[in-house]
C-alpha cells in the first residue's frame, strides 16, 4: 500500500481512536491533556491532507477508493477521496485546529464532552467528504447536525439552549426537504450512488418520476441551503453562533456550515452537470445571500452576530464560484473556502480573545483597544483585510477567481455585483474594526493585557496561514496548471 | 566648442550677453546686499555695461543670430533690428539710472538685495524679450518679466499680498489673451517668427489673432481694462519699482509690440475696426486716468493713474495706423518713461525724506529739497506738454494723429491734457510750494543724496533735450526704429492746434487758481471737480470699485467657484449621505425583520423553499 | 394495499402531531411508540420486512422503554407539567389542526391523482445478507455507528451533572 492509500484511512481512524482513549481513560489522567489530544488529532489530519493533495496530484489518478478495514475487493468503492475532498479534509483539520487551541482556554467545564463531541463532529465532516451515495451523506450530515447541535448548548443556559433549539428545528426542516428530496430521487434512478445519479435523469419523457426529480432538485436546494446558511434561510445562524462557545462558533462557522451545506450543493452540481437551472438559482441564491448578509451585518452590535452574518454573506461568494459550474469556478470556490475558513476561524478566536480579556462583546463598550492587544487586533485587521478582497492576502486571490470564474462562465452581472458589493463588506469590517480596536480607547480597558495561550496560538498561526497562502498563491495556481487542473 | 565658436562669429556673443550679462549683474547685486559701495560699483559697472553694449549693436548695423536651442521646433531667433536695437539703448539708459536710484534709494534697507536682483533680471528678460524675433520665445521672456513683477510685489507686502495677486491676475490675463493671439496668428501665418511673416490681413482668424495680441500687448503696458492694479501697486510697493515697472519697462515693451503688430505683423488700415478699437480703448484709458488721477491725494497714487492715462496717448498714436501716430507714439512713449520715472524718483526722494507721500501730511517742500522741486518742476511742465518740452511736441503729433482719425479723439486728448495740467499744478502746488508740512515725528528734511536726485537730474535733461533737440532725435532714433524716410519732428505745422494746446493750458490755469482760491490751498484745487453734480456720482462709484473690471472678474469668479462648491457638495452629498443612507436604510429595515422568533425563521425558510420552487419554474417554463 | 398506505400516513400524522402537542411526557412517549408501529407496518406494506422488523422492535419497542423508564425514574412528568406556555387555548388547537388537515388534503390529493411508488426492489430482493452488509453498505454501517455515538455522547453532555473538574 502507498502512502497514498493508508493515508485515507487515518481520516476515519484517528478520530475513532481519540473517542476510544478519551473515554476509556480516566477522567481525572487525562483532564488537561485531552483537549489538546484532539488539537493533535486536528493537526495530523490538516498535513496528512496537506500531503494527500499533493501527492495526489503527482500520482495523476483522479480518487483513492478504500474501504473501512480493508480496501474494497469488488469494484465497489464506498469511501472515495478525490482532490475536492482531500482538499477539504485539510480545511477540516485546519478549523478543528483553531477550534482545539481557542477551547483550551474558553472551555473550563465538560472538557471531556468537548473533546468527544469534536471528534464525533470530525468524523462526520470526514464521513460526507469520504462517502459515495447520496444516502450516506445524509447521514453523515445527520451526525454532524447532532453533534453541532449538542455542542451549542454544551452549557445549557438558557441561551445556549435557545441557540441550539432553533438550530434543531431549521435541522428538521432540512432534515425534511432532504429526505424527501432524496426518496424522490430514488424513485427514478433506483439507487442514490454518485453513479448512478446523472443528467440524464431530467430528460425523459413527461411523465411523473421525472417531474419527481425536479422537485427533488428544488427540495434538496432548499434543504442543503438550510444547513449552509444561505439566506433566506440562515435565520438560525446568527442566534446559534453568538449562543455557542467561541471554540464551538469557529467550528461551526469555519467548516460545518460549508462541508455539510455547501459542499453537498457542490455534489449535486458536480452530479447534475449541465442543468442549468441549477446554477441560475444557486448563482441568485449566491447574490442574495451576499446582499442580506451584508446588509444585516451593519446593523449589528454584538462581535460575534457581526461574524455570523458575515458568514452569511461570505457564503454567498462560495456559492457563485460553484454556481459557475466550471473547473475554474469550483476551484475558486474551494479557494475561496478555504481562505474564508482561515480568516473567519480567525475573526472568531479574536472574538474569544475579548470575551476572555474584557468580558463583553458589545462592540459599543470597546474602543481604541489597538494598543492593549495588538496581536489580537493585527490578526482582526489581516483578517478583515483578506475577507474583503485586498491584496496581498489569501481572500484577495480567492475573490479575483471567483470574478474570473463568473466573467469566463458569461455570468458577468454577478461579476459586476458581487465585486460591489465587496464594498459593503468592507463597509461592516470597517464599522467594527473602528469602534472596537481603532478609535478612542475606552477608559474602561486600561488595565486589559493581551490574551495568552492556546487562543493567541490559534490567532498567529491563522493570520500566517492566511498570509503565506496570500503570498505563494501564485506559485500554487502555477502547481495547479501544470497538474492540468486548470 | 566649434558650435559656439560659429555663434561668436555670426555676432551671436551680443545678444546673449544682452539676456545674460544683466542676469549676472543681478545676482551679484543681491550677493553684495550688506556692502553699499560694492553694490553701487556692481550697479554701475553692469549698467554701464549693458548700455555699452546696446550702443554696439546699435551702431554696428544690428544683428541677426539663430540658435537652434529653444527645441519644440522654436528657435532661438534674435534679431537686432531697427526698432529693437532702438529701444534697447533707450531701455538701457533708462534702467541704468533707475539702478543707480535704486541701490541708493534702499541703502540700509535689507530689501534693496533683492530688489536690485529681480530688477536686472527684469531687464535681461526685457533685452531678450526686444531682441526676440521668434514669438513664442518672446512670450517666455514676457512671462518672465511677469513673474519678477509679482515676486517683487509679493515681498512688499507678505502678509496681505492683495496687490500682487491683483497684479497677477490682471496681467496673467493680459498675457493669456497675448498667448492665444500668438497662437491664432502662428495658426494663420504658418510661422513663429515675425521676420518671416508678410503683413497679414486682418480678417477672419487673423482679426481675432490681432485683437488678442492687441489686447495683450495693451494691457501690459498698463490700458484699460488691465488698469486696475496699479493703484493698488502704489500703496504697496516702493517708488522704484513704481518707477521700474509700470513706469518704463511695460510701456517699452507693450507699446513696442502694439507698434510691431499694427506695422509689421497685421496689415491695420485706418479707418478699421481694430484701428477703431485700439483708438476707443486709448481714448477711454485716457480719459478714465486722468479722471481718477484729478483727485488724488497721495502722490504716489496719483503717479499712476497718471501712468495709466499716459498710455492712451500712446495708443492713440498706434490706433491711428498712420506713420504720424507710430511716430507720436513712439516719442511719447519715450517721453513718458522719462518724465514718469523721473516723477516717481521724486516722489521717492518725498518718501525717503518724510516717510510718506500722503499730500494731507506732506507739503510745501520746495525750500527743503530744491533740487528735487526743480527737477519736478521739469518733468510737470513736460508731462502738461508746455511748449519747448518733450512732451510738448510728442502730445502735438498725438493730436496730429488723433485729428485725423476723428474729431472725437482729439476732443477727449485735449480735455485729458487740461486735466493733465490741472492735476499736475495741484500735486505741484501742494508738495512742494506753499507752507511747510512735515508729519508728525519728523522734525526737519533736507535734500536727498547725490546717488538719488542725479538720475533724476539727468532725467529732466534728457526731457529738455527731447524737447530742443526733437529733430536730432527723431532721426537717429525714430526713423531708424520705424523705417521711415520723412520725419515729423520740429514745431507742428498746424498753428491752431498748438494754440489750442496753449489754450488749454491757460484754461487749466484759471482752473486750479479758481480752485485754489475756493479751497484756500493747492490741495484741494481740484475738489471742486470731484464733487461737481454728475461728476461726483462717477467718482463715487469708481471709488468704491464698482468700475473696476477686476472686481467683476473676482465676482465672476466668485459665482463660478460657488456654483462649482454646489456641484462638489452634490457629489459629496451622493457618497457621504445618499448611499450610505440608502444602505443603512435597508440594512436597518432588515434588522427589524429579526425578532428571534423561531416562528419567523421557519416561514423564512419555507418562503425561500418557496421562492427556489418559483425560480425553477420560471427557468424551466 | 393502497388503503392500507394511506391508514398508516393517517395514523403516523395524527399521532405524531398529538405526541408532539401533549403536555405529559408520559403521553408523548406512547404516542411516539404508536408512530413507529404504524412506521413499521407502512414499511411491511412496501415490502421491506427486515426493515418493518428492526423498526418495530427497536424504534416502537426498545426506545419506548428506555424513553418511559428515564421519565418515571426522574421527576420530569412534573416539570413538564410546571411550564406552562403562555399560549391562548384557541391558538394552541390551531396549528395541529392545520398540520392534520394539510395531511389530509395531500392525501386526498395523491389518491385522486393515483399517485403511486411504484416498487424499488430490484436491486435488493434476493442479495446476500452477508454481502449486502459487509461489501456494498460499509459506509452504512460506518455511519451507523458513528450516528450511534454521536447519541451517545450527545445523552451524556446533557444529561450529565457538571463535575466540580
Amino acid at each position: 500500500m502507498t502512502v497514498l492509500q493508508w493515508i485515507p484511512h487515518l481520516f476515519l481512524a484517528l478520530p475513532m481512536l481519540a473517542l476510544i482513549v478519551n473515554n476509556v481513560i480516566p477522567r481525572a489522567r487525562i483532564r488537561t491533556t485531552t483537549i489538546a489530544m484532539s488539537a493533535t488529532v486536528a493537526g495530523a489530519q490538516m498535513l496528512l491532507a496537506l500531503a494527500g493533495v499533493f501527492l495526489l496530484v503527482e500520482s495523476g489518478e483522479s480518487a483513492v477508493r478504500f474501504g473501512m478495514i480493508w480496501d474494497a475487493g469488488k469494484n465497489v468503492g464506498y469511501f472515495q477521496t478525490d482532490l475536492v475532498s482531500m482538499f477539504l479534509l485539510m480545511c477540516v483539520g485546519m478549523v478543528a485546529l483553531a477550534s482545539a487551541l481557542t477551547a483550551l482556554t474558553t472551555i473550563d467545564d465538560h472538557r471531556g464532552s468537548y473533546t468527544n463531541l469534536l471528534m464525533v463532529m470530525m468524523l462526520g465532516l470526514n464521513g460526507m467528504l469520504l462517502v459515495r451515495d447520496l444516502f450516506s451523506l445524509y447521514v453523515f450530515l445527520e451526525v454532524t447536525g447532532l453533534a453541532s447541535f449538542v455542542m451549542i448548548g454544551m452549557y445549557k443556559s438558557t441561551r445556549d439552549l435557545e441557540g441550539a433549539f432553533k438550530y434543531l428545528a431549521l435541522s428538521a426542516l432540512a432534515t425534511i426537504f432532504i429526505l424527501t428530496g432524496l426518496s424522490f430521487l430514488f424513485i427514478k434512478a433506483g439507487s442514490l450512488a454518485f453513479d448512478a445519479l446523472t443528467p440524464a435523469l431530467f430528460s425523459g419523457a413527461g411523465d411523473g418520476s421525472t417531474l419527481l426529480c425536479w422537485a427533488a432538485l428544488v427540495l434538496l436546494i432548499s434543504g442543503y441551503s438550510i444547513k449552509s446558511g444561505v439566506a433566506p434561510f440562515h435565520s438560525w445562524l446568527p442566534d446559534a453562533y453568538e449562543s455557542a462557545d467561541t471554540a464551538v462558533s469557529i467550528m461551526l462557522s469555519g467548516i460545518v456550515t460549508k462541508i455539510a451545506g455547501v459542499y453537498s450543493l457542490l455534489t449535486l452540481t458536480r452530479l447534475f452537470d449541465g442543468i442549468a437551472p441549477l446554477k441560475t438559482v444557486l448563482a441568485l441564491l449566491g447574490m442574495f445571500t451576499i446582499l442580506v448578509g451584508a446588509l444585516l451585518a451593519l446593523a449589528q452590535k454584538n462581535f460575534k452576530r457581526i461574524a455570523a452574518y458575515s458568514s452569511v454573506s461570505q457564503m454567498g461568494y462560495i456559492l457563485l464560484g460553484f454556481a459557475a459550474g466550471t473547473n475554474l469556478g469550483i476551484l475558486a470556490g474551494l479557494l475561496y473556502l478555504f481562505s474564508h475558513s482561515a480568516a473567519k476561524s480567525a475573526f472568531f478566536t479574536n472574538a474569544a480573545a475579548l470575551e476572555k480579556q474584557l468580558g463583553t462583546l458589545n462592540i459599543d463598550e470597546m474602543g481604541g483597544l489597538q494598543k492593549r492587544m495588538p496581536i489580537t487586533s493585527g490578526s482582526s485587521v489581516v483578517a478583515l483585510l483578506s475577507t474583503a478582497g485586498v491584496p496581498p492576502f489569501a481572500g484577495f486571490w480567492s475573490k479575483l477567481m471567483v470574478l474570473l470564474a463568473l466573467w469566463s462562465a458569461g455570468l458577468k452581472g454577478y461579476a459586476a455585483f458581487a465585486l460591489i458589493a465587496s464594498i459593503l463588506t468592507g463597509a461592516y469590517f470597517l464599522r467594527l474594526q473602528k469602534k472596537v480596536f481603532f478609535g478612542k480607547p475606552n477608559p474602561r480597558w486600561d488595565a486589559v493585557v493581551e490574551i495568552t495561550g492556546g487562543i493567541r496560538v490559534s490567532e498567529i498561526l491563522l493570520t500566517i496561514v492566511t498570509v503565506a497562502v496570500g503570498l505563494v498563491f501564485p506559485l500554487l495556481l502555477l502547481y495547479l496548471q501544470r497538474a492540468g487542473l486548470i | 566648442m566649434t558650435g559656439v565658436a560659429n555663434w561668436l562669429n555670426q555676432g551671436a556673443a551680443l545678444p546673449l550677453a544682452l539676456i545674460g550679462l544683466p542676469l549676472l549683474g543681478g545676482v551679484i547685486a543681491w550677493l553684495l546686499g550688506k556692502r553699499y559701495a560694492l553694490q553701487v560699483a556692481a550697479v554701475l559697472v553692469f549698467g554701464l555695461a549693458n548700455i555699452f553694449l546696446s550702443l554696439a549693436l546699435f551702431l554696428g548695423g544690428g544683428a541677426d543670430v539663430t540658435l537652434p536651442f529653444a527645441g519644440y521646433g522654436f528657435e532661438g531667433h534674435f534679431v537686432a533690428g531697427g526698432m529693437s536695437s532702438v529701444l534697447l539703448v533707450f531701455t538701457s539708459v533708462v534702467a541704468f539710472l533707475l539702478a543707480r536710484y535704486s541701490v541708493s534709494y534702499f541703502k540700509g534697507d535689507t530689501r534693496g538685495g533683492v530688489f536690485l536682483l529681480f530688477y536686472f533680471v527684469s531687464i535681461g528678460f526685457v533685452n531678450g524679450a526686444l531682441l526676440s524675433s521668434n514669438l513664442p520665445v518672446m512670450l517666455v521672456f514676457w512671462e518672465g518679466l511677469l513673474v519678477c513683477m509679482g515676486v517683487l510685489l509679493l515681498l512688499g507686502n507678505l502678509e496681505k499680498p492683495r496687490a500682487a495677486i491683483k497684479m497677477l491676475w490682471i496681467s496673467g490675463v493680459a498675457d493669456l489673451l497675448l498667448m492665444l493671439g500668438v497662437i491664432v496668428t502662428i495658426r494663420v501665418s504658418g510661422q513663429s517668427d515675425i521676420a518671416a511673416m508678410g503683413r497679414l490681413p486682418v480678417e477672419g482668424l487673423g482679426a481675432y489673432g490681432c485683437a488678442l495680441m492687441l489686447l495683450g500687448a495693451m494691457g501690459k503696458a498698463g490700458a484699460m481694462p488691465f488698469h486696475s492694479w496699479i493703484p493698488l501697486a502704489a500703496e504697496d510697493a516702493s517708488s522704484p519699482f513704481l518707477a521700474v515697472f509700470p513706469g518704463s519697462l511695460e510701456k517699452i515693451l507693450g507699446i513696442g509690440l502694439s507698434i510691431q503688430i499694427v506695422t509689421r505683423i497685421y496689415d491695420v488700415r485706418p479707418g478699421s475696426a481694430m484701428s477703431t478699437l485700439v483708438l476707443v480703448i486709448g481714448a477711454v484709458t485716457l480719459l478714465f486716468g486722468v479722471s481718477m488721477a484729478l483727485i488724488q491725494k497721495d502722490m504716489k497714487r496719483l503717479l499712476s493713474y497718471h501712468a495709466i492715462s499716459q498710455v492712451g496717448y500712446m495708443l492713440l498714436g498706434v490706433g491711428s495706423c498712420l506713420p504720424v501716430g507710430m511716430v507720436a507714439a513712439l516719442f511719447h512713449m519715450m517721453n513718458n518713461a522719462l518724465y514718469k520715472s523721473g516723477l516717481f524718483l521724486t516722489a521717492g526722494a518725498i518718501e525717503r525724506r518724510t516717510g510718506t507721500t500722503d499730500l494731507r501730511h506732506v507739503g510745501g517742500l520746495g525750500r527743503a529739497m530744491p533740487v528735487t522741486m526743480t527737477c519736478f518742476v521739469i518733468f510737470g511742465l513736460s508731462i502738461s506738454g508746455f511748449p519747448g518740452f518733450n512732451g510738448f511736441f510728442s502730445k502735438e503729433l498725438v493730436f496730429d494723429a488723433a485729428l485725423e482719425s476723428g474729431v472725437v479723439y482729439y476732443i477727449v486728448a485735449l480735455v485729458g491734457a487740461v486735466m493733465t495740467a490741472i492735476s499736475f499744478l495741484k500735486l505741484g502746488g501742494a508738495a512742494f510750494f506753499g507752507t511747510l508740512r512735515l508729519p508728525r515725528g519728523i522734525k526737519q528734511v533736507r535734500e536727498v543724496r547725490a546717488g538719488m536726485y542725479l538720475p533724476a537730474v539727468v532725467l529732466a535733461a534728457l526731457c529738455v533735450f527731447f524737447g530742443a533737440g526733437n529733430r536730432l532725435v527723431d532721426q537717429w532714433l525714430f526713423q531708424p526704429a520705424l523705417g521711415l524716410t520723412e520725419s515729423f519732428a520740429g514745431w507742428p505745422e498746424n498753428w491752431v492746434l498748438v494754440a489750442l494746446s496753449v489754450a488749454a493750458l491757460l484754461l487749466a490755469l484759471a482752473d486750479h487758481l479758481y480752485g485754489r482760491k475756493k479751497t484756500g490751498g493747492a490741495l484741494g484745487s481740484a475738489d471742486h471737480i470731484h464733487h461737481a453734480p454728475g461728476l461726483r456720482q462717477a467718482y463715487a462709484l469708481a471709488e468704491t470699485g464698482k468700475l473696476d473690471p477686476y472686481n467683476w472678474l473676482v465676482a465672476a469668479v466668485g459665482g463660478f467657484s460657488r456654483v462649482c462648491q454646489w456641484v462638489e457638495n452634490g457629489v459629496s452629498w451622493v457618497y457621504d449621505k445618499g448611499v450610505p443612507g440608502l444602505i443603512g436604510g435597508a440594512s436597518k429595515l432588515l434588522h427589524r425583520g429579526v425578532n428571534g422568533s423561531l416562528t419567523r425563521y421557519l416561514l423564512l425558510a419555507v418562503a425561500g423553499f418557496a421562492g427556489v420552487l418559483i425560480l425553477f419554474l420560471l427557468i424551466l417554463l | 394495499m393502497n388503503i392500507a398506505i394511506y391508514v398508516c400516513l393517517g395514523c403516523m400524522l395524527v399521532f405524531g402531531v398529538f405526541s408532539a402537542a401533549s403536555r405529559k411526557l408520559i403521553i408523548s412517549a406512547v404516542a411516539l411508540a404508536v408512530v413507529s408501529a404504524a412506521l413499521g407496518v407502512l414499511m411491511y406494506v412496501l415490502g421491506a420486512h427486515t426493515a418493518a422488523i428492526f423498526e418495530v422492535s427497536v424504534c416502537s419497542g426498545l426506545v419506548t422503554v428506555i424513553f418511559i423508564s428515564a421519565v418515571s425514574l426522574s421527576n420530569g412528568d412534573k416539570q413538564i407539567e410546571a411550564q406552562d406556555v403562555a399560549v391562548p387555548a384557541r391558538k394552541r388547537r390551531f396549528l395541529p389542526a392545520i398540520l392534520i388537515g394539510a395531511g389530509a388534503i395531500l392525501m386526498i390529493v395523491a389518491w385522486l391523482t393515483g399517485f403511486s411508488v411504484g416498487t424499488p426492489a430490484a436491486a435488493v430482493s434476493g442479495a446476500n445478507f452477508n454481502d449486502v452488509f459487509w461489501e456494498t453498505c460499509q459506509a452504512d454501517i460506518f455511519g451507523q455507528m458513528v450516528a450511534l455515538i454521536a447519541g451517545a455522547s450527545a445523552i451524556v453532555v446533557f444529561f450529565k451533572e457538571s463535575e466540580n473538574e
